[in-house]
């Protein structure tokens, strides 16, 4: 890859340069009001505030992925967000939820985030930036990182056009595809072989990832999936948060799997009674089953459950069971297809012996 | 007047309703006393030839003649009376499709008698007898234990003093019967003991999944002898070198080249076909005449006809054969017959009718449930199922009184007419295999085709369940449909005129066949060469395999299509853009001379097969010394061969053989040996698949001294600095040879526009060959239809044939293309997907996932509204629309996850309503 190494402060020049230069018509990138992180869409190149203390900031709040889902006009935009949040863009790119030729992916390192009001509540003891000891020595104190964050296997920025990477003090910045290269030297940044793999670092993540995966209390039955669901209340915040939910009109908001007065009734009268709301398991199996080959693993379905439902133990760990099977990574690479549309004749055929 | 045809199995049902479909009067003449010959005792109960009994049985156009023989026959082509069990009837033509006998003079040696030990007939009986048993397992007949090791032994009656020649079929069926043991008894081992392995096509890729995936033993070795003890029978066999058995457990330890025992539970015995015992009789009466070997006798150039003009004849009573090139005739032979007789009689389903309009009509739900002849009236207590759908919602009448096909049919219509039914549940009969017969019944009737479900009491619930179940499964299943039926809406059908054209692609012997045949059935043909001159691969040949001259055979071809109106000759001509569906297709054709838009009914798709160029394989390009069989054969028909040592290498090079590669190395091997007695012709091979007849040819060149050395796959013969070395197997030892001249047996490589066709057809593609509807190892019954109806294939767009099959295949194709142009019109199909535009998001998964490129994404200019000012920006949205091709096979529809695609007769709101009582 060719990139280059910057200063921590150099970020805000760069960022500022890519709508200067016209390489982009906006950004969206995150921004701080007080203790907190929440992302916003830039116009104007002077509202951009200082990144370097603020794009690394270890709190989750929306994934950015659905902020700009339905992006499918030909202007561009640049998005600076963390490894879960491009990869979701990618999965919306492959799925046509926005245009391929108006984003520029700028995906920056992550070490694991905290849910935004905790790292609001807490912002003196984790500060701006975190490190995977700081991470541990705050879990010491009760502080911890969200659950999806702890099996991610994927923190490192190595996705998207540009990546934004945490090398010794400094930054490497470097571009993976034509058009991120192309970003870089509009702005006039000197160009050279940079080696941003970070092969062993990675090891080390997913080693630990899977340890922690591992450790998960699991749902191991039908009976233990509806106890898990028992205190859901359909409100379903956990699809209007998901980056990778694309419907227009969801089913469960179509008569059918939102039934209601005379379907209601034919329903309890079928079967003599029936739990209200109803399909409070159609609802969440359907999802999985609907996200499953391109769910993230970004927890924001957990963060937005006000009845805080783990749901990290039910989509992501399943997803990955799926993904497994037909060795797809979302995200990974905009050109590799969606599993559903590469049928191959005998691909679970072992798998179903 | 009328059609005979003389043989009710699977030939001869083919050809009934080929005929009888295109409106022709036929007399189906069957001595047995029911129809379906030999295939309706296979094992799959799925194999189609029911439902085309049924629909023989309830044609208005076919006169079934059961328990009856043919007594005498006078009068001539277009004006024959045959005279038929003291009956005379008068028809313009005969089909023969009398069939075979099995082998039936079995050597002692083969414990034949002994329980375990059964003919591949009786096995499938015994496979069909344990998918309806309670345990579904396989047992010893002789104990009743689970059968663990089984083993089948091929060439029982062929191939030997009893009846010389190669049954054909037995490679084939063996390994679709191994296919079946292994697939609902993976853990059994299988053996079989094999000569050669002659199968073609998809049966290789068959053997080839067989011998790899499910661990089935192949051994080359002829067994002798079945020795019984008890319950257990040991085989005999003589273990060759390189052969590693790969069966789990215990196999047997071997051995180079020593005698082997191995202890097996059952034994099925391969057993060869003998041409049928009536066909004497019947040929003294119609005066045709009979080869060698009992068979009637037809040519390599008019596989179909026999001596006497208006006789045809088709199927295993010409040569033994497999079903696929056994329907492929007799649908061939059809439309020879009625070429001496003229339509008389209306073709079902042209007729105009008005359907009820059931939009503002009360719920009338009529429930008809059969006793399908006792196999469901005897597991499930109808009375009481009756008195529980009775008190269904919306079921005005409940019908349990009907055992037949017929019964039920007729039932139907009378409740549709008589007691104004709206919806129709049938539970009886299986709906992959009768439901058409059930919505034309309902369309008959007047009403919308589409307002109809079926449960399967039969397969699914008598046959699955013991009796206690059975009668409540019964219920739940028939309640669930209820279900469904209550929330059916008419589907909307449309019909359109029939184009009465046909395109053929592809000048050679099959497609020049082909559009004769169309054209002399009457309509118009545009027949689509992409090179510039007809003949396609009978230009590159000399001579055939039975000495006639290819030259010869061509002038006639191009002689005969230069004189019939009817057909326009397009040379280097191509077909673009293909739209529209069976009976009403569009394209753009190319050609030297024109470019412009074509209208036509029915497509034939005949592209030939080209031969690989083996460059640099044994030195082939660089020495001289070496050449193809085709070249050689140029060098043959010239008279002289500068050679005293010949060494022909069979299967040294990978890819799909020829069904003549085979035929053509030993009558090559004989025709050199003829100019030159005392030349050495040294073949080396794998496998020489001379099948059937052909056999004999490979006996004659063994007596006249042909050399056949065996090699294994792993060790090919080499050839290096002037000498070839191989591996003999037999001998077991390394043989060199100084040839002067040594002869390849290239592959075949499929048609390179293949891709191209199947794209614009949109049927599916198999190594580069197109691929026909049926696809083994299912019995193929439609071997020239595919999925997309109204596109027919034949001889090498699928597999590179021998020329007779080339011209049996092509002449069915013909004939089902045909049987189409003979409609006036068509019906739009009901079960299409249809799109909800205002929900979909337009992600386009449907549209990859759609396999007939039916569905398109359209886009829009989006606009923005702010502050309530609308403003354009520039950019795209996407949504999906169904285009024409639809097949209905619900793949867009299962995935989209919002339900903005959905399929007919399947809506969410169907399907949720029978899930709802399940």
């Amino acid at each position: 890859m060719k990139g280059t190494e910057l200063k921590y402060d150099d970020l805000e020049g760069f960022l500022k340069g890519l709508i200067e230069n016209k390489v982009i018509d906006a950004l969206i990138m995150p921004h701080r009001v007080g203790n907190k992180v929440s992302y916003m869409l830039v116009r104007e190149k002077n509202k951009i505030e200082p990144p370097a203390s603020v794009i690394f900031a270890p709190s989750f709040g929306v994934n950015a992925a659905n902020v700009i889902k339905g992006w499918m006009i030909d202007n561009k935009v640049g998005i600076v967000a963390k490894p879960c949040e491009i990869r979701a863009v990618i999965e919306l790119i492959k799925l046509k939820q926005l245009n391929e030729e108006s984003v520029l992916l700028i995906t920056v390192d992550c070490s694991g985030a905290f849910k935004n009001e905790d790292y609001a509540e807490h912002y003196a003891e984790i500060g701006n930036l975190v490190d995977s000891a700081k991470i541990k020595e705050l879990e010491g104190k009760g502080i911890s990182i969200r659950e999806a964050c702890a099996i991610c296997e994927n923190r490192l920025a190595d996705i998207g056009d540009i990546i934004i990477a945490r090398v010794n003090g400094k930054v490497g910045v470097a571009g993976l595809t034509e058009m991120g290269v192309e970003a870089l030297s509009a702005v006039g940044l000197l160009l050279e072989a940079k080696d941003l793999e970070r092969k062993e670092e990675k090891e080390r993540i997913v080693a630990e990832a899977r340890k922690r995966l591992e450790e998960l209390p699991k749902i191991d039955s039908v009976e233990a999936l509806e106890e898990f669901l028992q205190d859901c209340i359909l409100c379903k915040n956990c699809r209007d948060v998901c980056p990778v939910c694309y419907c227009k009109e969801c089913f469960f908001d179509q008569p059918l799997g939102n039934p209601a007065g005379g379907d209601l009734l034919n329903l309890a009268e079928l079967r003599g009674a029936i739990e209200v709301p109803a399909n409070q398991l159609l609802y969440h199996l359907t999802r999985v089953y609907h996200v499953c080959t391109t769910c993230v693993a970004c927890g924001a379905c957990e963060d937005a459950c006000p009845k805080s439902i783990p749901l990290t133990r039910f989509y992501p760990v399943l997803a990955q069971k799926v993904q497994e099977i037909f060795e797809y990574v979302p995200g990974r690479d905009v050109k590799e297809p969606l599993p559903f549309i590469t049928y191959k004749e005998e691909e679970l055929e072992e798998r179903l012996r | 007047m009328g059609i005979a045809v003389i043989g009710g199995g699977v030939a001869g049902i083919t050809a009934a309703l080929d005929l009888a479909d295109s409106g022709y009067k036929v007399y189906l003449i069957e001595k047995n006393a029911k129809l379906g010959g030999k295939v309706a005792e296979l094992a799959e109960c799925e194999t189609g030839i029911a439902s085309r009994i049924v629909k023989i049985e309830n044609h208005p156009n076919i006169d079934l003649m059961l328990s009856s023989e043919v007594e005498g026959l006078s009068g001539s082509a277009g004006d024959f009376k045959l005279k038929v069990s003291g009956k005379e009837i008068d028809v313009e033509s005969v089909v023969l499709a009398p069939g075979y006998d099995v082998f039936d003079t079995i050597a002692k040696s083969y414990a034949i008698g002994h329980p375990n030990v059964v003919t591949a007939l009786e096995f499938e009986a015994m496979l069909r007898a344990c998918t309806a048993s309670e345990t579904g397992l396989l047992l010893r007949p002789s104990d009743g234990k689970p059968v663990k090791r089984i083993g089948f032994i091929k060439c029982v009656g062929s191939r030997g003093k009893e009846n010389e020649i190669c049954s054909t079929a037995c490679c084939g069926f063996t390994a679709k019967e191994a296919w079946e043991v292994k697939e609902r008894f993976p853990e059994m081992e299988v053996y079989i003991f094999y000569m050669d392995i002659r199968v073609f096509g998809r049966d290789e890729e068959l053997v080839a999944k067989l011998k790899d995936k499910y661990g089935v033993n192949y051994i080359r070795s002829r067994v002798p002898e079945v020795i019984p003890e008890n319950d257990t029978l040991t085989v005999k066999f003589e273990n060759k070198p390189l052969q590693g058995l790969r069966g789990r457990g215990q196999s047997p330890r071997l051995e180079n080249g020593t005698i082997e025992r191995l202890d097996l539970d059952m034994v099925v015995l391969a057993v060869g076909l003998l041409p049928s015992k009536t066909i004497g009789r019947l040929a003294e009466i119609m005066g045709v005449k009979t080869d060698t070997y009992g068979y009637l006798e037809t040519s390599l150039t008019n596989p179909l006809e026999t001596n006497v003009p208006g006789i045809l004849a088709c199927g295993t009573a010409t040569a033994p054969m497999k079903v696929r090139e056994s329907v492929a005739q007799a649908s061939g032979a059809a439309l020879k017959a009625a070429l001496f007789s003229e339509r008389t009689e209306p073709i079902p389903g042209q007729e105009t009718r008005k359907l009820i309009d059931v939009a503002d009509k009360p719920l009338k739900i009529g429930v008809f449930i059969c006793g399908c002849e006792g196999e469901v009236a005897e597991c499930i207590n109808i009375p009481a199922v009756v008195e529980h759908v009775k008190q269904l919602k919306g079921v005005t009448s409940v019908d349990g009184e009907t055992t037949t096909m017929k019964e039920v049919l007729e039932a139907i219509e009378s409740g549709i007419v008589d007691q104004g039914l709206n919806r129709i549940v049938v539970a009886g009969y299986s709906p992959r295999a009768y439901e058409d017969l059930f919505r034309d019944a309902c369309a008959k009737a007047g009403l919308n085709p589409y307002l109809l479900d079926m449960v399967n009491l039969r397969e699914q619930v008598a046959w699955v369940h013991g009796k206690e179940e059975a009668t409540d499964a019964a219920v739940d299943q028939i309640t669930m449909a209820v279900g469904r039926a209550r929330y059916l809406e008419p589907v909307p059908i449309e019909s359109y005129p029939v184009t009465p054209r046909a395109v053929v692609v592809g000048g050679g012997v099959a497609g020049m066949n082909a559009a004769l045949e169309i054209a002399n059935a009457g309509y118009e043909v545009y027949l689509l060469e992409k090179e510039a001159e007809l003949g396609g691969g009978l230009r590159e040949t000399t001579e055939l395999q039975r000495g006639e001259k290819a030259s010869d055979v061509l002038k006639e071809y191009v002689d005969k299509i230069g004189s019939n109106e009817k057909i326009k000759v397009y040379t280097g001509a191509t077909v673009e853009d293909v739209r529209g569906r069976a009976g009403s297709f569009r394209a753009r054709m190319k050609s030297e001379k024109v470019d412009e838009e074509i209208d036509f009914g029915a497509v034939v798709l005949a592209t030939g097969a080209g031969e690989f160029v083996p460059e640099g394989w044994y030195g082939y390009g660089q020495e001289n010394k070496v050449v193809t069989q085709s070249e050689f054969e140029k060098m043959l028909a010239g008279g002289h061969v500068d050679a005293t040592t010949i060494v022909m290498i069979q299967d040294g090079i990978p890819g799909h053989r020829s069904k003549y590669s085979g035929i053509e190395v030993v009558s090559n091997a004989l025709k050199a040996k003829e100019l030159n007695p005392d030349l050495n012709v040294f073949v080396l091979y794998q496998e020489i698949k001379t099948y059937g007849k052909w056999e004999v040819l490979y006996k004659e060149a063994r007596e006249k001294g042909v050399i056949f050395l065996r090699y294994d796959e792993g060790r090919p013969p080499e050839f290096q600095d002037g000498i070839v070395s191989v591996y003999d197997v037999i001998f077991n030892d390394e043989i060199q040879i100084k040839p002067d001249l040594v002869v390849l047996s290239p592959a075949m490589l499929p048609a390179e526009e293949n891709e191209h066709l199947s794209k614009m057809f949109k049927i599916p593609l198999k190594n580069g060959f197109l691929l026909e509807e049926q696809e083994r190892p299912k019995l193929v019954l439609t071997p020239v239809d595919t999925v997309n109806k109204g596109v027919f294939i034949c001889d090498s767009a699928v597999y590179p044939a021998m020329v007779d099959e080339a011209i049996a295949m092509s002449s069915a194709a013909a004939s089902r293309a045909c049987v189409l142009l003979a409609k006036n019109f068509l019906e739009t199909p009901g079960i299409v997907s249809v799109v909800n535009e205002a929900i979909c998001s337009g992600c386009g998964v449907c549209v990859e996932l759609c396999p007939v490129e039916a569905i398109e994404l359209v886009e829009e200019p989006i606009s923005a509204v702010t502050f309530g000012v609308m403003t354009v920006i520039s950019g795209k949205k996407k949504a999906a629309r169904v285009a024409e091709g639809c097949i209905g096979c619900g793949s867009c529809a299962s995935y989209c996850p919002s339900g903005a695609m959905s399929l007919q007769n399947f809506k969410d709101r169907q399907v949720f309503a029978q899930l709802d009582y399940a």
